[in-house]
């Protein structure tokens, strides 16, 4: 599969039908793999696709020097792909003007990512091209938010008591926003300072605010990835967080970001039918 | 008389000064995930082993990433200003890297070149920072690049787990007297020169374990 | 200590121009008593609420926040309360998860006509908060400071 990638690559870049591909590159195969944009045909032969090919090179494409680069070709497995179906939703990709190279994957990790245990995405669907050959088995609800579930079974005193210690940590580093593919507002709340929308120091007050925010920011928008939770430098369980706002999505809408191009995006529209027990 | 500490008594005299009511620093790991520096709530949290080196920094122990400098109440047309209360705690890093250690030398200068900030020298008297030597790296380690090594001494007094000495020479401030590498034991007992208590401590380990010093000319580094 | 047994909650409430505060303003002229507790804060739509303004109210103290606007259908820019509502769905789970006091969040439709309705939900609100007591748990991770 990797000879049939890099040739792929070879040929897009060769014809003109992509002016860059962003893809990976390894050099040690203990750590993860690393984005790489290749221009010339011949560097092609840089690309690899492997167990450590974990980031989600999509977050590329919403960055103005990768833009200017030109026409792309992004290597997305299912979960990257997810983020590319949201990206496009939002009109913030061109979808005709860009090709998607999908990899069948049995997941990513030494150990493996938490995701890839309930992932029904091994196989990319939406992707211009596809290598490889995977199955996607459709996993249930309770399976997918089984660590929601779990979590929810503590008091709201406990819950409280746990976002504390978890959240005293953050050093709003912001590895989080910047790694995320749907992050891609050029002025971001957390940094508009007039008036200040949300306080930006490291103290739990600060923390809270920040984590809220952009979890409800992503609500019905995080396809899963899971690269913040990789990316935070203290360890935070931004996954538990993230999965808290899809499993709400599912049950009150029955919706899940980036597997339908097509369906109506959660936030943002609305139906006369939505739920409102808990207004009086 | 070279002087040795086991791991356990290291621990228990951790548990006496988290007692006493001092505030000690050190590596744990909070959950699965990274090891971290952090303020330890009892002795068993320390983590001395395991891992290459934390994910961040010793620098919050003098420089916390928030503080409150003054406050200020208005009533009416009047202003009265208040001052946080003075930390008097003790502080303690136990376990800190030769390279985060080294980090206060230039912090001190920055604090303090132009301006005395109070905030940070106060929080300065009172830590004092007990390093331990690296037994090992990792691809991204670069001490050495930048003129420092894994049993560098720049601040701070030195403890080495010298438990791990037995199990692994190449380890600790031992490890060049262990190699008879006299460039880097020289380079040690220079760092230590303005300490007397620590140069003495460093003389009588290396009178015990390379008696020969003065005169053996040492294997080339 | 005023605290023990004077406690008198401080509640926030998100109002929309064009019901909620007119139906305040009718609960006035009919002079119809409800409880000084409330600050009203009053927004074009409830579309317009940032679901960080609930938290602001918390980090300033707020015992509880009320979020009201118009019924759904009457709207005056048509479908913001609608937006509102399809926000507020997901945003009280994700306070939930967080383990925010939800017996402290209300939600209510109050047109300009229903006075006496802001009269009985503003009065219940502030029982009900007093019952609960002030809110120590958003106070401690405001106060928590340098972390």
């Amino acid at each position: 599969m990797l000879e049939e990638l890099r040739q792929t690559c070879r040929a897009l870049l060769a014809d003109g039908k992509a002016d860059v591909v962003i893809g990976y590159a390894q050099d040690d195969p203990a750590m993860p793999a690393y984005p790489v944009f290749v221009t010339r045909p011949e560097d092609a032969d840089r690309l690899v696709w492997n167990e450590m090919c974990l980031p989600n090179l999509v977050a590329y494409l919403t960055r103005p020097e990768i833009k200017a680069l030109g026409k792309p070709a992004v290597v997305v497995k299912g979960c990257d792909e997810r983020a590319l179906v949201v990206l496009a939703r939002e009109g913030q990709v061109d979808r005709g003007e860009m090709v998607a190279i999908g990899v069948a994957c049995d997941g990513v990790g030494k150990p493996r990512e938490a995701k890839c245990s309930i992932c029904d995405v091994h196989q990319p669907r939406y992707a211009d091209v596809v290598m490889g050959q995977a199955k996607n088995e459709p996993v249930d609800a309770a399976a997918r938010y089984a660590e929601v579930e779990e979590f929810l079974k503590k008091t709201p005193v406990e819950r409280m008591a746990f976002w504390r210690e978890e959240l005293s940590r953050c050093v709003k580093c912001y590895a989080c926003r910047q790694v995320c593919p749907l992050c891609y507002c050029t002025r971001c709340i957390a940094d508009k300072n007039q008036p200040q929308c949300i306080d930006t120091s490291a103290t739990l007050k600060g923390n809270f605010a920040w984590h809220l925010t952009r979890a409800f920011h992503l609500a019905g928008r995080c396809a899963g990835c899971d690269e913040c939770t990789r990316a935070c430098p203290v360890g935070i369980n931004l996954r538990l967080l993230n999965l808290t706002l899809a499993r709400s999505a599912e049950a009150q809408f029955g919706y899940r970001s980036g597997m339908d191009p097509e369906a109506k995006p959660v936030v943002g529209s609305y139906s006369l039918q939505d739920k409102e027990e808990f207004i009086r | 008389m070279s002087e040795i500490i086991s791991q356990e008594k290291l621990r228990r005299l951790v548990g006496e000064w988290i007692s006493a009511g001092k505030r000690v620093y050190g590596p744990r790991r909070p959950k699965p995930g990274p090891v971290l520096y952090a303020w330890l709530k009892a002795a068993d949290e320390l983590l001395l082993d395991g891992y290459v080196r934390p994910a961040n920094s010793i620098k919050e122990v003098v420089f916390p990433r928030h503080e409150v400098l003054y406050s200020y109440r208005l009533e009416g047309k009047k202003i009265s200003m208040g001052e946080p209360e003075p930390l008097s705690a003790e502080r303690i890093v136990v376990g800190a890297r030769p390279c985060d250690a080294a980090s206060l030398t230039i912090l001190d200068h920055v604090f303090n070149w132009d301006y005395k900030d109070s905030f940070y020298n106060r929080r300065r008297e009172l830590t004092t920072v007990i390093t331990v030597a690296c037994s090992r790296h990792d691809a991204h380690c670069f001490c050495t690049s930048v003129g420092l090594a894994p049993d560098a001494v720049l601040a701070g007094y030195l403890a080495g787990v010298v438990e791990r000495f037995r199990e692994s020479p190449l380890d600790s401030m031992t490890g060049p007297v262990a190699r008879r590498d006299r460039a880097s034991v020289e380079a040690n007992l220079a760092a230590l020169a303005g300490e007397p208590r620590l140069t003495a401590l460093y003389q009588a380990f290396l009178s015990s374990a390379w008696p020969d010093f003065e005169k053996d000319g040492g294997d080339s580094a | 200590m005023s605290e023990s047994n004077g406690f008198e909650p401080r509640i926030v409430a998100y109002v929309c121009n064009w019901c909620t505060y007119l139906g305040a303003d009718l609960a006035g002229t009919n002079r119809l008593e409800y409880p000084p507790n409330i600050r009203i804060i009053r927004l074009p739509c409830t579309g317009r609420i940032d679901f960080n303004l609930i938290v602001k109210a918390f980090e300033m103290g707020a015992d509880s926040v009320l979020v009201s606007g118009c019924h759904p259908g009457d709207c005056h820019y048509t479908a913001g309360n609608y937006h509102a509502r399809r926000r507020w769905m997901l945003f009280r789970d994700l306070l939930d998860a967080m383990g925010i006091d939800l017996r402290r969040i209300h939600f209510t439709w109050i047109s300009a006509a229903e006075g006496k309705k802001f009269q009985r939900v503003v009065t219940e609100i502030t029982e009900q908060t007093r019952a609960l007591g002030p809110y120590e748990d958003y106070r401690k991770v405001v106060e928590g400071g340098a972390c």
